[in-house]
């Protein structure tokens, strides 16, 4: 039946972008889940951000269902339009709207396909690293929609890793334009929210993506095993060196077999019933020694033989099949249905077995890829869609996969997402109290459920009532001292919050009386996580560690330390940190190693609301799209969304080498100029941090002087240094002078004598502002002998006698901070493509999910 | 373990969407039913559905590159599913007025039959000497109703004489297949092979050779075609190897073996036969070749016809012998095994999806900086001379045969 188009819709959109025959619109009624199926009343192309607000607008006022579609290749029944209504297809919204190969970034619209965007970088020597199997075709819209990840981000991150901004179209049809890429730019992960969650919070029209360097070397092994659990011991192997392949893929007997009928022949032997494939890359010196340590290794773990690639066209090739995997699965069964758990790594042979057990005992075919370093398992079930009772033994496996994944600490989607197919497993993994803030969160954005409706959420769900909406706190007004609490224990702490009533509430770490100085206003409670401490949990097999929320930061460090481990990140004045208050400023600098801070570490934490209810986000594996990324959200929040009770972690072995590289320059401006030059070109160092050398006492005190520190495999110290200085040197910006230095001492002792608020100030610009470097090199010289800059989180400390300077700064495109990042004031206009300071109502209303009467951390953030 | 070889209505399309990378048509319209994953559900529709509706377009949109079925990691055997789809539209909405009886003629009394086709080319190339042609296009006759299969003389190329080559040896290493359009149109190709063939072993024709039928099955006369190949089975009897210049013909005779598997009486020697079919870059020989060294070669794009790279798995081979040549210096496009938008007659009926085809391909031939273009098909060889000429670029258009004939010791 042909659908009639509502005459305000073809105002909005051009006839060919509307298609409302039955035999069109049927094409798009499943994904490459074909289980999940529903006809959409039309599908829609649009091309435009406006067109998009614009159909929100109406399908909100005509009370129509939208569900966003891209490439639909998704596995979880994502964009299957679950109530009809309209499937907005962004197929044919695919512009790259700007890019910058210096900087690293692009902006792009959702219907580009992630291989076009490969091919656009590819010249520049840059790729996007999230390289899902069906990226050939895949959207980057859905990839983003799904946080999608593939075989390489083992080693640099999911797809949330590599989103610093999003434009969106809220559900009342307004466009909402946010982020920015330095470091940490935005206290809340607006980004990070939305990506992984599926369509379900705002329909997104444009992102802001970063873009990695292509590795300069690459070198691929292959190994196959005669057995799934020798297979499973060389990748235990292998990852236990600390040192991450780009890729660790684990393929098994009928996997192989698969993609060698529907490819070119590798030529694995007879007995081969797993094979491996590693990928390293890196710098070529770095590679060379990992392929020979990777291949020792899994000769060890009893490897048939280890191949390498023979060319970069073989290699193509080995992936090539590899990726086609899925389809190539058509061979082997009429219908397939491929699941997503993910575990922690050392759980990964008992995985395995346990889920091929699983789906045996039901009496179907089952045949596995798995990203085995990131314990992502992918069994591909083979079941007759004709026959009920495969299918009543296929949902029987599948739920008994669900169950395996979170008995082993794991959780229910890697990189596929819940979608239809699991919502209704969501409480295998996730509590009622678990899902409570995310359901708050979908509440609070998209009340009438307009947005992709039956999914994430179970449809238990759906009769819970919202959160019964508190009216705005007045102000204590009466001059009454605050309470001070110090709960005992995290149910203490949910009980204070209970009883806090109308109270503007402020939790705090361990640095009490300081934060207290600082409060903006009077509020009604303090409550200190400072006796909630110790170690929960720690392996050293997955890399992880988990702390009560008040766990001080150095116990942390020290602990780890005995194991050869430690963070990403690292702060100063650690003793006086806890480690809640780290995550909670998503504290990254002026050391971290990748660019990563803790909103790319945290994995789980424990949580309490401010209306006292207690629950538990994120599991203990690497990968997670089981509802929405919470951690990310709260990594960063500052105290405003809810109170962390604990925190898990991941961890990594403490590098072999560790130095800090001190370039000297002349002059200030050079010296900026390199700075700029490092940062945008070079990812393998913590900073460059600029500042003049006067804090080092030395006899040159307006020289400035970069720091950079570098770290990795023993002998690569002189190979980098080597890198960083004909880098600079092809610039026309060496330095004068260049010295290493054993510890990051100097740093921190220079940040300990800094002058504290409110005697300094700090500033983060924009780094996607164009004119920046100029203002910069222009503000230099007024900023008198006591500043720092960190260039990669585009930050700068200095004085508050400078503030003039600064100002200017923040009126170029900037925004002024106090250091707790609450904004003084916002630059007058930002002169780039987007206005990067996040949209403040679609802010605030994330805000006010989790804290519906704006009570928590009054004045730490924009809503004070 | 199961069983990797089923039945081919097993082989079944899970939707999985890797193809779509591939399709030339969901490239430029980018909705599900520009592309093969939604074609194969509307193939399914349409065997169920009494009347084709109005959605049947994206099956005629098609332009039957193969691109997809190569692609497929599943195997699905998309070809013969678009064969089949093609039969039931032209059974349910018959070609009616001048042009269906222009097709008609065409397909029954001229493509299959070698004399006429003959004589027909013979006055054309009167005509087109005459100037007809030039008077028909610049009166723009074809904008006339019932004549719009005159656009069809843009692509027509200079007409040339069959030029005297070494004939045939009645005990010869191989067949030659010449073709029933090509050589007409293009005079030089056919020369070059047979001069290439005779210093391959000697070649011998078939009397009664005709059409291949791949232009018969495109149109969905399975029926038609399957005769034409029952006839060119019986002309090429024998053990020698049949050589074709043309990327679609050897496609097609490859695929007899397939189109007859139904017919008892046929399926086995049309297996047989498929089996003896060869690309003149399959029997090829390097070493008759001169490699003489040059110091200004020049450099040229090789363009994969889809009927070889896609349906035959053709592509380095002839790369390969021509890389061999000092003369010319290979420069790769981009997408160069993405389809030109000739399919046979398709660019006929699908006017603008050709031209976009083919336009995006001239950028990346432009940005190659290549001075020809080499392929190994009549019909795309006559879209790229088309466009060539009307986007007022210089480079030229060859058959490798013509490059390789130039280059004999």
């Amino acid at each position: 039946m042909t659908k009639r188009v509502p005459r305000q819709l073809r105002d909005i959109l051009p006839p060919e972008d509307i298609l409302s025959s039955e035999e069109d619109r049927a094409l798009y009624e499943h994904d490459s889940q074909k289980i999940y199926r529903r006809l959409p009343d039309l599908v829609l192309f649009p091309r435009k951000s406006e067109q998009v607000a614009a159909l929100i607008a109406l399908a909100r006022e005509m009370s129509i269902p939208i569900t966003p579609r891209g490439a639909g290749t998704g596995l979880s029944a994502g964009a299957v339009p679950m109530e009809g209504g309209w499937l907005l297809s962004f197929t044919r919204m695919r512009e790259v709207l700007s890019l910058d190969p210096r900087e690293r970034i692009a902006w792009v619209e959702p219907g580009l396909v992630n291989r076009e965007l490969q091919e656009l970088l590819a010249p520049h020597g840059l790729c996007f690293a999230p390289d899902p199997s069906s990226q050939t075709v895949a959207t980057l819209g859905g990839n983003v929609a799904e946080n999608a990840g593939g075989p390489h981000c083992l080693k640099i991150g999911v797809t949330s890793q590599h989103v610093f901004g999003l434009e969106l179209v809220d559900d009342r049809g307004e466009i909402h334009r946010f982020g920015d890429p330095s470091l940490g730019a935005d206290p809340l992960d607006l980004p990070g929210l939305i990506t992984g969650s599926e369509g379900t919070l705002a329909v997104v029209t444009a992102m802001g993506l970063r873009l990695s360097p292509l590795p300069e070397r690459v070198a691929t092994l292959l190994a196959p095993f005669d057995s799934l659990e020798s297979a499973s011991r060389a990748v235990s192997l292998i990852l236990a060196r600390g040192q991450l392949p780009a890729a660790l893929e684990m393929m098994d007997r009928d996997a192989i077999r698969t993609v060698e009928v529907s490819g070119k022949k590798t030529g694995y032997p007879d007995e081969t019933e797993a094979a491996l494939i590693v990928e390293l890359d890196g710098l070529p010196e770095e590679v060379e020694e990992e392929r020979a340590e990777a291949s020792k290794l899994l000769e060890q773990a009893g490897a048939l033989w280890v191949r390498e690639a023979r060319d970069e066209a073989h290699r193509q090739h080995l992936w090539r099949g590899r990726k086609s995997h899925f389809g190539a699965t058509g061979r082997l069964y009429r219908d397939l249905l491929v699941q997503d758990i993910c575990v922690p790594v050392s759980r990964l042979a008992e995985a395995v077995e346990r889920v091929n057990a699983c789906v045996r005992a039901e009496g179907l075919h089952v045949s596995s890829v798995y990203h085995a370093g990131d314990g992502n398992l992918h069994p591909n079930i083979g079941y007759d869609r004709g026959d009920p009772t495969q299918l009543a033994s296929l949902h029987r496996a599948c739920e008994g996969i669900m169950k395996i994944a979170v008995d082993l600490g794991g959780t229910l989607s890697g990189e596929h997402g819940i979608g239809a197919e699991k919502s209704d497993y969501m409480p295998i993994a996730l509590s009622a109290a678990d899902r409570a803030p995310m359901l708050r969160i979908k509440r609070a954005l998209d009340p009438e459920g307009l947005f992709n409706p039956r999914k994430i959420f179970p449809r238990e769900d759906e009769q819970t009532s919202s959160p019964s909406r508190l009216t705005v706190v007045s102000s204590p007004g009466k001059s009454s001292e605050p309470v001070f609490l110090r709960p005992e224990d995290a149910e203490d702490l949910a009980a204070s919050l209970r009883e806090s009533g109308s109270e503007l509430v402020f939790a705090t770490g361990a640095r009490v009386a300081e934060e207290i100085a600082t409060l903006p206003g009077p509020v009604g409670r303090i409550l200190s996580t400072a006796s909630l401490t110790g170690i929960r949990d720690f392996s050293l097999a997955d890399f992880q560690l988990e702390a009560e929320a008040g766990t001080p930061f150095n116990a942390v460090r020290d602990f780890l330390r005995e194991s050869g481990q430690e963070l990403d990140f690292d702060v100063p004045f650690s003793e006086q940190r806890s480690l809640a208050g780290v995550v909670s400023a998503d504290e990254a600098w002026p050391f971290r190693r990748l660019n990563r801070s803790a909103r790319d570490r945290l994995l789980a934490f424990d949580a309490v609301l401010p209306d006292g209810l207690r629950f538990r986000a994120g599991a203990g594996s690497v990968k997670n799209v089981t509802g929405y990324d919470l951690p990310r959200l709260m990594a960063g929040s500052r105290g405003s969304l809810a109170v962390f009770t604990g925190l898990r972690l991941r961890t990594r072995p403490i590098p072999a080498f560790r130095k800090l590289l001190v370039l000297d320059y002349s002059e200030r401006e050079t010296a900026l100029r390199a700075g700029l030059e490092l940062a945008a070109r070079h990812d393998f160092f913590g900073g460059p941090l600029l500042l003049p050398r006067s804090f080092t006492l030395d006899d040159h005190p307006e020289r400035p002087r970069l720091f950079l520190e570098i770290s990795g495999r023993e002998n690569l110290a002189p190979v980098m240094r080597e890198k960083i200085l004909a880098s600079l040197g092809s610039a026309g910006l060496s330095p004068v002078e260049v010295w290493e230095e054993d510890n990051r001492g100097t740093i921190y002792s220079i940040l300990r004598d800094f002058p504290q608020p409110p005697r300094s100030g700090e500033i983060r610009f924009l780094r996607e502002y164009r004119g920046m470097g100029a203002a910069l090199i222009a503000a230099l010289p007024y900023l008198g002998s006591r500043w720092i800059l960190d260039l990669a989180s585009s930050r700068l400390r200095a004085e508050e006698q400078v503030a003039e300077p600064m100002q200017m700064l923040g009126n170029l495109g900037g925004a002024l901070l106090d250091r707790r990042a609450k904004i003084v004031k916002r630059g007058v206009e930002a002169p780039s493509l987007y206005d990067t300071v996040p949209s403040r109502a679609f802010l605030e209303r994330v805000v006010r999910g989790m804290d519906p009467s704006g009570r928590m951390a009054p004045g730490r953030w924009l809503l004070g | 373990m199961a069983d990797f070889h089923r039945g081919f209505d097993l082989l079944e399309c899970v939707s999985c969407g890797l193809c779509l990378e591939v399709c030339p048509t969901y490239d430029i319209l980018r909705d599900e039913g520009s592309g093969p994953r939604g074609r194969i559900l509307l193939m399914g529709r349409l065997a169920s559905a009494g009347s084709p509706g109005e959605w049947t377009h994206h099956l005629d949109e098609c332009v039957g590159c193969l691109a997809c079925e190569a692609r497929c990691p599943a195997g699905v055997p998309y070809s013969g599913m678009l064969d089949h789809a093609h039969e039931s539209l032209r059974a349910r909405r018959p070609e009616r007025g001048l042009a269906g009886r222009m097709e008609r003629w065409a397909l029954d009394e001229m493509l299959s039959d070698k004399n006429r086709l003959d004589r027909l080319f013979r006055n054309l190339r009167y005509m087109q000497r005459l100037g007809i042609f030039a008077l028909a296009k610049m009166l723009r006759l074809h904008r006339l109703p019932g004549l719009d299969f005159l656009r069809g003389l843009r692509w027509m190329p200079r007409l040339n004489a069959p030029r005297k080559a070494p004939t045939a040896r009645p005990k010869a290493a191989y067949y030659y297949f010449r073709g029933c359009v090509g050589p007409h149109l293009f005079a030089g190709e056919d020369q070059a092979a047979r001069r290439l063939l005779d210093r391959l072993g000697g070649y011998r024709e078939a009397k009664e050779e005709t059409c291949c039928g791949a232009i018969h099955r495109h149109r969905g006369d399975l029926e038609g075609s399957r005769e034409l190949a029952k006839r060119n089975i019986e002309a090429f009897a024998g053990e020698e190897e049949v050589v074709t210049t043309s990327a679609g013909c050897g496609a097609a005779m490859k695929e007899y073996g397939n189109w007859l598997a139904d017919d008892p009486a046929w399926a086995e020697r049309a297996r047989e036969f498929s089996q003896r079919v060869r690309d003149l870059s399959e029997v090829m020989d390097a070493k008759i070749l001169s490699t003489r060294p040059c110091s200004d070669p020049m450099l040229y794009s090789y363009e994969d016809a889809c009927h070889a790279v896609h349906a035959q798995g053709i592509s380095e081979r002839p790369r390969e012998i021509l890389d061999g040549l000092a003369t010319i210096q290979r420069v790769e496009m981009p997408h160069a095994d993405r389809c030109c938008g000739a399919g046979g007659t398709w660019f006929l009926d699908q006017p603008e999806l050709s031209e976009t085809m083919i336009r995006s391909k001239v950028e990346e031939l432009v940005a190659s900086g290549a001075e020809m273009l080499v392929v190994a098909n009549p019909g795309c060889r006559m879209q790229w001379e088309r466009v060539l000429r009307e986007a007022g670029v210089s480079a030229k258009v060859a058959h490798p045969a013509e490059i390789w004939a130039e280059h004999l010791d």
